[in-house]
């Protein structure tokens, strides 16, 4: 596992994790009852990085395990969760998710994507377009943090999931929403979020990510 | 002839003499209003009645009747209604403490939002927590009775309540054995309650995850005002804007006092340490430090939120509206010349009284919780007389008490 968001040397023409997950089904993981997505995107990886690294048996992650999870660290205010914060919490102690305490090994700080404002020239923390598709190949999906858009909510059933691809960027930003990006293709990348596969264009991206963030698991589940 | 019209003239002054009242015949019905001090529904540190014993006494007894009416009627009457998992007595000052602590939350969680947004959290997690129920209508049933400005004297609040436990332990039902009041409900902080969803947070918890909120939102802000990373800087709810030169001998860039979002943070800031002050001002009904009233609120809360629609509470509401007396005193020829003058006392009392299930559902709309009874009862004592106790045995009569020296 790098490290290091550069390219690899040779990307395929789209790929995606689930392609090579079909057992994994999308689910909600208490997105829609905690309005709370920053563990709902840790549970969708938490399933992918068990896959990816061997075991073929899915956890089944609780919904009372993700409500406990949400609750321990937003706090008495359930006020939502800073994902980088969060993502600190998952190395250390962990999350009991499928019936263990589960770890990852490392994480990245935001990672800035190239369109997304002026770039620091740091090539540790600055992700081009290729950087970002071989960090999701590497990384068995990234974390993106966004600042979605209006109109674009979980109560506007219209407003995601398949046949409503994010494209739009002329809208002012409201909401802002973790997911988990799993890949992409010729016409962009592809997300889950709300329980559904999400479309979206590189320039939808650009415009209003605001930090993307990688994971390297730990050798123990 | 003559003896006898003497003796027609004296019986006409005689019985003129007796049947002619004195100035004092008329009742003074709640006479002393005009001199007892303004009293309210809030409990006051000491009576402030001017009113004769004997018309408290007897408005304490007009109480009694009435109390005992409720407690019986709530355990035999109303019962049908349950089984009930418990009993809770509630009176003013219980109410406002309810209030203050659904008030405090509310504003906590203004506060919350507001320096969440500032650290930058993804997902909304819930809006301002509602802990509407059934007592949201009590409380405005006893806001909305009417007050009596024209009292003889004023029953503090906890008397009603205490005298209610009285009648309710009197009852064969164990659960009315058992009712709780103020301090004694028994909140759990270690397995919080929840009403419809909603964790009910202790006010300690708030408070400290208030603090920690605050402390994140400055680090989080400081954090991404130092970096000129994009991402960085967009991962706090804002970031000031620094200088371009670093402070010397560090490798921190200094901020302009007037930068927008330290503003912002130095506002909201104000705002929780003001909330903060408000806190140590005392209630200006009950005297009590607010947080104190805060914290029996949380306790009265988490019990009303135990109640369910599987295991349901009784609740019983007992207010006093008013309390007075009148006192009848009779002079004439007879208590002129021998008897003194003739005093009778009456007492009464009026309270106001709601019973009602406490049946929360999972949700608002799957509540099942209803008021099973309210009026405002009323008991006056006819004109009498205060009785000796019963084995009186003369010791109050007693002209020292130096025995009581060791």
């Amino acid at each position: 596992m790098s490290s290091s968001p550069g390219a690899l040397v040779s990307l395929p023409a789209k790929y995606n994790v689930d392609d090579a997950c079909p057992g994994i089904v999308p689910r909600l993981y208490m997105n829609d009852q905690l309005n709370d997505c920053v563990i709902a995107a840790r549970a969708h990886q938490t399933v992918r990085l068990d896959y990816n690294s061997g075991l073929t048996l899915i956890p089944d992650i609780l919904d009372t395990e993700v409500a406990n999870e949400y609750h321990a660290e937003a706090g008495p205010f359930d006020t939502g969760i800073v994902v980088s914060d969060s993502l600190a919490a998952w190395q250390t102690p962990g999350w009991f998710a499928g019936g263990i305490q589960r770890q990852i090994y490392d994480f990245s700080k935001p990672l800035n994507l190239n369109n997304a404002g002026a770039l620091t020239g740091d090539a540790t923390t600055d992700l081009t377009l290729a950087a970002l598709q071989s960090c999701i190949i590497e990384h068995t999906g990234v974390q993106i943090d966004l600042s979605l858009p209006t109109g674009i909510t979980f109560d506007n059933k219209t407003s995601f999931g398949p046949g409503n691809d994010w494209t739009d960027t002329t809208k002012q930003t409201l909401l802002r929403h973790v997911m988990l990006l799993t890949g992409y293709d010729q016409n962009g990348f592809i997300g889950i979020t709300w329980g559904v596969q999400q479309h979206m264009t590189w320039a939808f991206l650009t415009k209003y990510c605001t930090g993307v963030y990688w994971v390297t698991k730990n050798i123990a589940p | 002839m003559m003896t006898e019209l003497k003796r027609v003239h004296v019986t006409i002054a005689v019985l003129t003499l007796i049947f002619t009242s004195s100035p004092a015949n008329a009742q003074k019905s709640k006479a002393s209003a005009s001199t007892a001090a303004p009293a309210s529904a809030a409990p006051a540190a000491t009576s402030t009645s001017n009113a004769p014993l004997e018309i408290e006494m007897l408005s304490y007894g007009a109480l009694d009747k009435i109390i005992e009416k409720i407690a019986t009627y709530a355990c035999n009457t109303a019962y049908p209604g349950g089984p009930y998992n418990g009993v809770v007595v509630l009176d003013a000052p219980a109410l406002q403490a309810l209030q203050a602590y659904d008030g405090f939350s509310v504003n906590a969680k203004a506060l919350a939002v507001n320096f969440a947004a500032m650290q930058g959290t993804s997902g909304g997690g819930s809006g301002i927590d509602d802990f509407a129920d059934i007592t949201s209508a009590v409380s405005a049933a006893a806001t909305a009775s009417t007050s009596e400005t024209s009292f003889s004297f004023t029953i503090q609040d906890p008397t009603a309540a205490l005298v209610m436990l009285h009648h309710l332990q009197s009852q064969t039902s164990s659960v009315c054995k058992t009712a709780a009041y103020a301090g004694v409900y028994g909140a759990d902080e270690a397995t919080p309650q929840t009403l419809h969803g909603v964790t009910i947070t202790s006010t300690s918890d708030q408070l400290k995850g208030l603090a920690m909120l605050r402390i994140n939102a400055l680090k989080a802000i400081m954090t991404a005002g130092q970096s000129t990373a994009p991402a960085t800087r967009n991962a706090a709810g804002c970031a000031p804007v620094p200088s371009q030169a670093l402070v010397a001998g560090t490798t921190f860039y200094p901020f302009p006092a007037q930068d927008p979002c330290l503003t912002a943070f130095s506002n909201l800031d104000t705002s929780y340490n003001t909330f903060l002050q408000s806190l140590s001002g005392a209630n200006a009904a009950t005297n009590q430090p607010i947080l104190s009233s805060v914290m029996q609120g949380y306790h009265l809360r988490a019990a009303l939120a135990s109640g369910t629609t599987a295991k349901p509470l009784l609740g019983i509401y007992v207010n006093i509206a008013a309390a007075g007396g009148t006192q009848q005193d009779r002079k004439n020829l007879i208590t002129a010349v021998i008897t003194g003058d003739w005093i009778r006392y009456s007492g009464g009392v009026s309270v106001n009284v709601i019973v009602f299930k406490i049946a929360n559902g999972a949700t608002a709309q799957t509540d099942q919780s209803l008021i099973l009874y309210s009026d405002l009862l009323r008991y006056r004592t006819p004109l009498g007389h205060v009785k000796s106790p019963a084995r009186y045995d003369n010791a109050p009569e007693a002209g020292d008490n130096l025995n009581s020296v060791p």
